[in-house]
């Protein structure tokens, strides 16, 4: 009895917390009459249209079924909270599925939503070019595809990019004019391979490399967006270099950068990506020079916001940029203006862009 | 004469057991001459923080290798005691809490997968594998994105202190746990039972042995090493997120293994897991300070595991 109850209880908690984990979402009727839809386990049983379907109206509730990489992860976690807020504001309804990182799931759950008969599949794809034939799949059953941070090379494939390669090639040219043309310089990336990650680390080679001939830009770190890894990667680094400035790509593996150049008592400057409202802080106190407001919740709002634009027709772009914003103290944008590196740049204080990072409704919403 | 030929055996006897750490001891003298500053007292320290955490899952995992099983929960194990960790100083501000919180944690993460193992009857390599997917959604419920930043005395001390302003706090952890691995499997009843699970586990069913009760304290320790390797972790970087430690899995087994720790159970030493740490933290390091280009450090680190593992081999041949 003892042995069955337990067992009972060993499959009810592994149950519970699988449906939870894998993503398996239950209708909840959400603020504005729209309905969320957060993980649904399933599938309702509806074959998808082979044929072109005509662009839905702003009365129609758009059908997303979004394939995100990872649902655990900080970033995708905002882009949810944020992309189900903009499915409030423009009549959409969201299924949001995590693949574990791993592409065959990927495809799973986007052959799932072709059954589903959504309106539009937004996946941020494990592999730009692996994830093509099931896309194509998706777009001859009427289905629009998106493609979310990474640039899906097919014709039919709308994207949601960052500006990533010229945004930190300026970080680049900011990072190397701001140490005096010389030094020696660490980059910290996310993993190999990754679009996002293999994006801005390009940019901000190209932007030392290509201007400053006496930096000595040392091989990038993969750092795979674990804080605690980069951290043992910089002490090690710091153990045999006198770093002069490190960029980063992602905040979240800052912070575990900074807490190692400060045990090394090293002086060396940080230059960071993303604009989470922490760095914004350490950006105001001066510990980060620099860094760049893209914003998960930004990100998931605009590209919610731009898929039901897309569906309805009002949008025809294939690649679709999401603003982005320098974050610097006064006194680094006007370094950044003395030195002409300000054009093109939208540059921002902490402050202004803290509460940005928050307000993106006020940014892109219907009242924008 | 007949001396001499029992020396030579009791000599090479030795040199096959502490095959890997004349490996480390090569590796360290190869390093040294390709980087003069890679026995520098700062690199040194460094190695001992990078291996620290992983050092203790990889404890952790030997036990659960040692009895035939395996353990996939390790990784985000870390990730989910660091984030119910975080949940607790989030509301109660004392490192302390967070610190329990994260071993109770882990312990309750073993203690399911042993429960799943001899209750449920799955085998290890599935139980753990299906946790390790449960763990990931637990993860993303409590920690909803949010990141907690550590500024209490005891985090930092525990993080970044030092003995005597020299050896590691977190260096001290690792050899503190690796002795209490020690003791357990060669003083204990419990070590003892651990060997037979793994040896020959009907065997120690008809010899009276309770099996399920000490795989199920296999697994609850393996559990308190992933819970003891998180606060280490978060601790190094004064923050808590739920990526943290995520990636630890594979150096834990890949150390655990080259440290002498049969696959097929039986067989495995707290002391060998130590080195195949160490050697996994130096091969890390040296791929760092050798400057090898990003996307050939993982095939490198690769390579370099297998070349160690098959010296060893080559060093073990004829044991039996």
């Amino acid at each position: 009895m003892k042995k069955k109850l337990v067992a009972m209880m060993m499959v009810t908690t592994l149950s519970v917390s699988v449906l939870a984990g894998c993503g398996s979402k239950t209708n909840e009727p959400s603020e504005g009459g729209t309905t969320t839809t957060k993980e649904s386990t399933g599938g309702e049983e509806t074959t998808a249209d082979a044929t072109e379907q005509p662009a839905k109206t702003a009365d129609d509730t758009v059908k997303i079924g979004c394939v995100m990489m990872n649902l655990s992860n900080v970033f995708y976690v905002n882009a949810m909270e944020a992309g189900d807020a903009a499915a409030e504001d423009w009549n959409a309804e969201c299924i949001w599925k995590g693949a574990d990182s791993k592409l065959e799931e990927q495809v799973a759950l986007i052959e799932n939503f072709i059954q589903q008969g959504v309106d539009a599949i937004f996946v941020d794809p494990m592999d730009a070019e692996g994830i093509i034939p099931v896309l194509e799949k998706a777009h001859e059953a009427g289905i629009t595809c998106v493609s979310f941070g990474n640039f899906v090379d097919a014709d039919f494939c709308y994207c949601i990019v960052y500006d990533d390669y010229n945004n930190m090639y300026k970080m680049g040219e900011i990072c190397g004019k701001y140490i005096g043309e010389e030094g020696t310089v660490a980059n910290f990336i996310g993993s190999p391979g990754n679009y996002v990650s293999d994006n801005r680390e390009a940019g901000f080679k190209d932007g030392i490399t290509e201007n400053y001939a006496n930096i000595n830009l040392l091989p990038s770190q993969p750092a795979n967006w674990d804080a605690a890894l980069g951290n043992s990667q910089l002490t090690a680094l710091l153990a045999a270099n006198e770093l002069d400035a490190l960029f980063c790509m992602n905040d979240n593996v800052t912070y575990g950068l900074i807490e190692a150049i400060e045990a090394s008592g090293q002086d060396t400057v940080v230059f960071s990506n993303d604009g989470d409202i922490e760095a914004c802080e350490l950006v105001k106190e001066g510990t980060i020079k620099a860094d760049c407001l893209t914003g998960a919740k930004r990100a998931g709002y605009y590209g919610i916001k731009t898929i039901t634009q897309i569906v309805r027709g009002e949008i025809d772009s294939q690649k679709n940029y999401l603003p982005s914003h320098f974050v610097m103290n006064e006194d680094m944008k006007k370094f950044c203006e003395d030195n002409g590196l300000s054009d093109g740049m939208s540059i921002m204080t902490p402050d202004e862009a803290i509460y940005c990072y928050d307000n993106y409704r006020e940014e892109f919403g219907p009242q924008s | 004469m007949g001396n001499g030929a029992l020396d030579k055996k009791y000599i090479l006897k030795k040199v096959r057991e502490y095959s890997m750490v004349l490996i480390l001891v090569v590796f360290l003298a190869v390093m040294q001459i390709l980087q003069p500053k890679f026995l520098s007292p700062a690199n040194i320290c460094s190695i001992l923080y990078s291996v620290s955490g992983s050092g203790i899952v990889a404890i952790g995992a030997m036990f659960v290798l040692i009895t035939g099983g395996m353990d996939f929960t390790a990784g985000y194990g870390v990730a989910l005691c660091g984030v119910v960790g975080g949940f607790l100083y989030s509301k109660s501000g004392s490192a302390i809490v967070m610190i329990v919180g994260c071993m109770i944690t882990g312990m309750l993460i073993g203690l399911t997968n042993g429960l799943i193992v001899t209750k449920m009857h799955i085998k290890s390599f599935i139980a753990t594998l299906a946790m390790m997917f449960t763990i990931q959604g637990l993860i993303y419920i409590i920690c909803e994105g949010n990141i907690v930043f550590l500024d209490d005395p005891l985090s930092k001390w525990l993080g970044k202190g030092t003995i005597g302003g020299v050896i590691p706090m977190q260096a001290l952890i690792l050899v503190g746990m690796t002795a209490l691995a020690h003791l357990l499997l060669t003083r204990t009843r419990m070590g003892t039972y651990t060997y037979a699970i793994g040896g020959n586990e009907e065997a120690g069913r008809y010899a009276g042995v309770d099996i399920d009760k000490y795989k199920i304290l296999v697994f609850s320790f393996a559990g308190i090493c992933t819970g003891v390797a998180s606060c280490m972790m978060v601790t190094q970087v004064s923050m808590i997120s739920p990526t943290i430690g995520s990636t630890t899995l594979m150096d834990a087994i890949a150390a655990a293994v080259i440290g002498g720790t049969s696959t097929l159970g039986g067989k495995g030493s707290a002391f060998g897991t130590l080195i195949g740490a160490l050697i996994i933290g130096v091969i890390s390091n040296a791929l760092i300070l050798l400057y090898v280009p990003t996307n050939a450090q993982y095939l490198v680190k690769g390579m370099i595991i297998i070349s160690a593992l098959y010296l060893n081999q080559l060093m073990n041949v004829g044991e039996k």
